[in-house]
């Protein structure tokens, strides 16, 4: 009797373990994708990401010619720009902190409240933003059209010297698309190299899909699903809830699920910056949430020990490939 | 006596079932009759449907992902009709006004989008 108890409860193990093993938590879910995707409408080229890059990198896309896109997208701060409040940000009575641009190739929506969606759609906003670039497109086009430099690198990426909205549109979200994370150590153990990661690490990977429920919205290779949702900031900010329909109650407060690789040392955190340590943000998730109608309804309480929390952080760490390095252009001559 | 009231009884419910059962293709046949269609919905996507649907009939939809959905859809002249939330394992439903080409998403996640034609 015993020996049948003992045969059954080690079926039982075996069976738990091989479940959270082979169908709750795969690897091969996180596994990166092989190519880059693109519209059929904007096929990506080197000659239009080169065009791209050289915008991206040009101040005088803003009226007053001292901001580019990379002031704020800057790949010495993980195409982020490392503060809690953005440049130009600072009167506004809600600012939002500056996203990465990294992996937006695949974003389903843009902008924390999703008001864009496509990088072609995105790239004119913060050019026509008052706080921000503070420009319009009729007189960028204008101004473009004046700097003889640029012309090569229409014609290469265009066929022709024609300067639109839509083409510097097109030349920015291609280049963006470029933007592709490292290869982490993460990436690695996903791939087969059991070492690549520490055993913290790999009990925080458990963690982060069971316990804490982190990949109901943090999934795929990305780390996010695109989805808004509101976690209980204590902020006033409606986000989504401003540009849909106000009887959307589960939208209000609600912020896209942001990317977990390459996540700054010390933050900012947060849609609002308002965090700046993993630790802080764990413990929000726990149970540091204020309770409202539009409280996601995958905010569920749950309670991790010291050295859980730890392992869950080892493992976000994993999730890190390094600076992405590029060489600046050399901005085109009046 | 009691065998030929039992013969005769079962005779007619016979004739009654066959009756019935006729009325029914008949109706199907016409179209004037609105069927209920069952739709799952996942984590990222409807699931692939194979019915046409019609005018007045209803759309059964169930969530058999893992997280909360918030599905609205768009009418063909741009209305559009919010359906609250849908929790893990519930079932929803939507009654097609009309035909023409509907639109259905969710606000939640904005990956899931899933056109409908609707015949008259």
């Amino acid at each position: 009797m015993k020996i049948r108890s003992l045969v059954m409860l080690a079926c039982t193990v075996f069976s738990v373990h091989a479940s959270l093993a082979d169908d709750k938590i795969k690897r091969s879910d996180y596994q990166r994708p092989e190519a880059i995707p693109a519209p059929a409408s904007n096929p990506l080229t080197e000659e239009k990401t080169t065009l791209g890059k050289t915008l991206f990198f040009d101040p005088r896309l803003s009226r007053n010619e001292g901001m580019s896109c990379a002031t704020c997208h800057s790949p010495d701060h993980r195409w982020s720009d490392g503060r809690v409040v953005p440049l130009g940000s600072e009167e506004l009575e809600q600012p939002r902190r500056t996203p990465t641009v990294m992996n937006s190739a695949w974003l389903k929506a843009l902008m924390w409240d999703g008001r864009a969606n496509s990088l072609e759609a995105q790239a004119v906003l913060p050019i026509t933003t008052p706080h921000e670039m503070n420009y319009n497109m009729k007189e960028l086009v204008e101004r473009l059209g004046e700097i003889k430099g640029y012309r090569p690198l229409f014609v290469n990426a265009y066929g022709d010297t024609e300067i639109t909205t839509e083409r510097i549109a097109m030349a920015l979200a291609t280049f963006q698309r470029t933007l592709v994370s490292n290869t982490s150590s993460f990436d690695q153990w996903v791939e087969g190299d059991e070492d690549a990661i520490s055993s913290s690490a790999q009990r925080g990977f458990q963690i982060f899909n069971d316990e804490a429920q982190c990949a109901a919205c943090h999934k795929s290779w990305r780390f996010t699903d695109d989805s808004f949702h509101d976690i209980g900031l204590d902020d006033p900010d409606l986000g989504r809830g401003k540009v849909i329909p106000v009887e959307v109650t589960i939208m209000q407060h609600a912020f896209k699920t942001p990317t977990l690789r390459d996540l700054p040392e010390n933050g900012p955190f947060m849609h609002d910056g308002s965090m700046t340590d993993l630790e802080e943000v764990i413990k929000h998730y726990e149970d540091g949430f204020i309770q409202r109608a539009s409280l996601s309804k995958e905010m569920k309480p749950f309670e991790l020990s010291d050295q859980q929390r730890a392992d869950l952080i080892a493992f976000l760490k994993t999730l890190d490939g390094g600076p992405l390095a590029i060489e600046q252009p050399e901005l085109p001559e009046e | 006596m009691n065998r030929k009231l039992k013969r005769w009884m079962m005779g007619m419910a016979l004739m009654l079932t066959t009756l019935n059962s006729t009325a029914g293709i008949a109706e199907q046949l016409s179209g004037s009759e609105p069927e209920v269609h069952n739709l799952s919905l996942t984590h990222h996507d409807f699931e692939h449907w194979s019915f046409t649907p019609s005018a007045n009939d209803t759309l059964a939809i169930t969530n058999k992902s893992d997280v909360a959905h918030s599905i609205y859809i768009t009418h063909p002249d741009g209305t559009v009709v919010n359906l609250d939330v849908q929790l893990p394992g519930e079932t929803f439903t939507w009654t097609i006004p009309a035909a023409g080409n509907y639109l259905l998403q969710c606000w939640i996640h904005p990956i899931i989008r899933a056109e409908m034609t609707v015949s008259p």
